[in-house]
């Protein structure tokens, strides 16, 4: 399950070569990109430009037309349960089940990832994120916060290697969005995973992302090293903004 | 990996652990164990229903339809083969397309698909099963409903593995990104209205009577054809309820978009008569349209007094959808209304 665990050097995500779309419509076309353990990569890119898709490749909801996909090491295609066992995928919040309550879904999720209990961590999280509460109230009868809040705790249960978040911080409150940055910030800083965040938000990619890549029009167009975000840190604010323009512009 | 129960349960120890063991089957239980517990009138209303259709079984004119279905046993055989058959390649679909979209697909679970697919056709088998008993034990047509039973359910399974085997005509991916269903209309940033609202039930009325489902309500008459009925009957009873099909969907269509564009603008100070005016005039054109060329072509064929009596009936039938979307649209414009719509939308 964890063969390479504790290694520094060993590759989350490994996506290779990628072409996937909806029916005759292609959305990704040759998109590469690999995200080592101890990583945040931060994906940007305008709406509609294959950000969902790929996310949507990775937790294998969508069956690429060609191409490889790596979750620690494991081929997603040829072996999706073991893949799978290392993925984290936080789902739209949209797509939970109305008629659940919240401590049923985590209790799903972590019985189907054949772990004995909630771990501790995802219920100190669920405590700071003030969702503790909610764990009894029907999903369909929450806010869009606090879906999301349980999205993502469903996505950080089993302490996977890989951690999926399609705009994880939307409807979350200033508070309870902080708390979670900080989390994962822990969890990648210890090793212990990589977390893929597509986002527009560029303050995560300014104070936590390690790298980041930008995706345009179903290609990875341009990508920030730890280092080229730390030139751009130390420049301002617009450094990354600015940045981001350019690349986009190109 | 297999499942396990957690330390830190919220699920009742009274759910199996096979049924734990598989997270799609597990949530379907749950999502009804849920809607028992939060709908607390389900309870009684499910046990009045359960005991009305039990004394229905136990009455002398269900052995008569007992008696009746076994005489044209043909019948039984195509309706519940057709049934089973039409049944089972939709849910194979749907199957596909949840496997897609489920907030479960991340996870390294079994699909579990061979029991999705069995376990609800067989519930409803066990039920007809224990209606078909209750009737049998009670009256004195035990004998024919047990073969009428045996024949149901050996034409039953065979269109269940029949629908389970046939392959979807377009594959159940994810595929209505980016289509492009109508131009937009010339002036509709000059002079914006309402009008799209009667596109929306044009539209909805179209998905309503896609070819499948067209296809399907005609199915019953054409079957009527052994019970000894004319070539010619069976044909106009089947357009008679095309027609009849065609012209109910356009007022469910209404009530469906007064019902969702009514909760997406009552926020707005959206004139009610306006909104009104554009969901039901689409629905009211259409079928005095429809009911007037029909009532046309009729009248070459049929005699003067059908025509009329045909006449009088279109007029009912179009003021009662103008009415019914009037109402609707009362309602759609009150939050709670809404609200319970909505939550009670899964029981679909």
């Amino acid at each position: 399950m964890s063969d390479s665990q504790g290694s520094d050097t060993i590759i989350a995500l490994n996506v290779q070569s990628l072409r996937a779309g909806y029916a005759r419509h292609t959305v990704l076309k040759d998109v590469n990109l690999a995200v080592q353990r101890g990583e945040w990569c931060a994906l940007l890119g305008p709406n509609a430009s294959g950000k969902t898709t790929l996310l949507h490749c990775v937790g294998g909801m969508l069956a690429p037309d060609t191409g490889v996909i790596e979750i620690c090491s494991r081929d997603l295609r040829s072996d999706p349960p073991h893949a799978k066992q290392q993925l984290g995928f936080a789902c739209a919040p949209d797509r939970l089940p109305g008629l659940l309550t919240g401590r049923q879904c985590l209790e799903v999720y972590a019985a189907a990832k054949g772990l004995a209990s909630i771990d501790a961590d995802v219920l100190q999280l669920a405590d700071a994120l003030r969702f503790t509460p909610m764990l009894d109230m029907f999903v369909d009868t929450c806010s869009l916060g606090t879906r999301q809040k349980l999205a993502v705790l469903c996505g950080l249960l089993g302490s996977p290697g890989l951690i999926v978040l399609d705009e994880a911080f939307n409807g979350l409150d200033p508070a309870s969005a902080l708390v979670l940055k900080k989390h994962l910030r822990a969890r990648v800083s210890e090793g212990r995973c990589a977390v893929l965040l597509a986002t527009h938000d560029l303050d995560i990619v300014e104070h936590y992302a390690d790298r980041a890549a930008l995706i345009l029009n179903g290609r990875i167009a341009h990508e920030w090293s730890k280092e080229n975000l730390s030139a751009l840190r130390a420049s301002s604010w617009e450094g990354i903004e600015a940045a981001l323009a350019a690349a986009s512009a190109e | 990996m297999a499942a396990r129960r957690t330390a830190w349960s919220s699920i009742s120890r009274r759910v199996p652990e096979w049924v734990l063991a598989r997270p799609y089957t597990l949530v379907a239980v749950l999502r009804w164990l849920n809607a028992f517990r939060r709908y607390r009138w389900l309870v009684p209303a499910c046990a009045l229903g359960a005991v009305g259709v039990f004394w229905a079984t136990t009455r002398a004119q269900f052995g008569s339809a007992l008696e009746v279905a076994w005489a044209h046993w043909g019948l039984v055989v195509v309706a519940s083969g057709a049934w089973s058959y039409f049944t089972a390649h939709r849910r194979r679909v749907r199957i596909a397309v949840e496997d897609a979209y489920s907030w479960l697909s991340p996870l390294p679970v079994p699909r579990s698909r061979v029991l999705r697919m069995t376990l609800p056709p067989g519930l409803q088998l066990l039920v007809i099963g224990v209606l078909l008993a209750g009737g049998a034990l009670s009256g004195s047509h035990s004998a024919v409903a047990w073969k009428l039973f045996l024949l149901f359910a050996g034409c039953f399974v065979a269109g269940l593995l029949l629908g389970s085997l046939t392959k979807p005509a377009h594959a159940a991916v994810p595929n209505s990104q980016y289509v492009r269903a109508r131009y937009p209309r010339s002036r509709w940033s000059t002079a914006p209205a309402l009008t799209p609202l009667s596109y929306w039930v044009s539209g909805q009325a179209r998905v309503f009577l896609k070819p499948q489902v067209a296809a399907r309500a005609a199915l019953p008459v054409l079957l009527s054809l052994p019970m000894g009925v004319s070539g010619n009957d069976a044909l106009g009873m089947a357009a008679a309820a095309l027609v009849v099909l065609g012209l109910t969907a356009y007022t469910v269509a209404g009530l469906r978009v007064a019902f969702g564009a009514g909760a997406w603008l009552s926020p707005t100070c959206v004139d009610r008569r306006r909104f009104a005016v554009a969901v039901g005039s689409a629905v009211v054109l259409t079928q005095a349209l429809s009911c007037l060329a029909l009532l046309f072509l009729g009248s070459a064929v049929a005699p003067g007094a059908v025509i009329w009596r045909l006449s009088a009936a279109a007029v009912v039938f179009v003021a009662a959808s103008a009415v019914l979307i009037a109402v609707a649209v009362r309602f759609a414009f009150r939050p709670e209304v809404v609200a319970r719509v909505r939550t009670l939308a899964w029981l679909q």
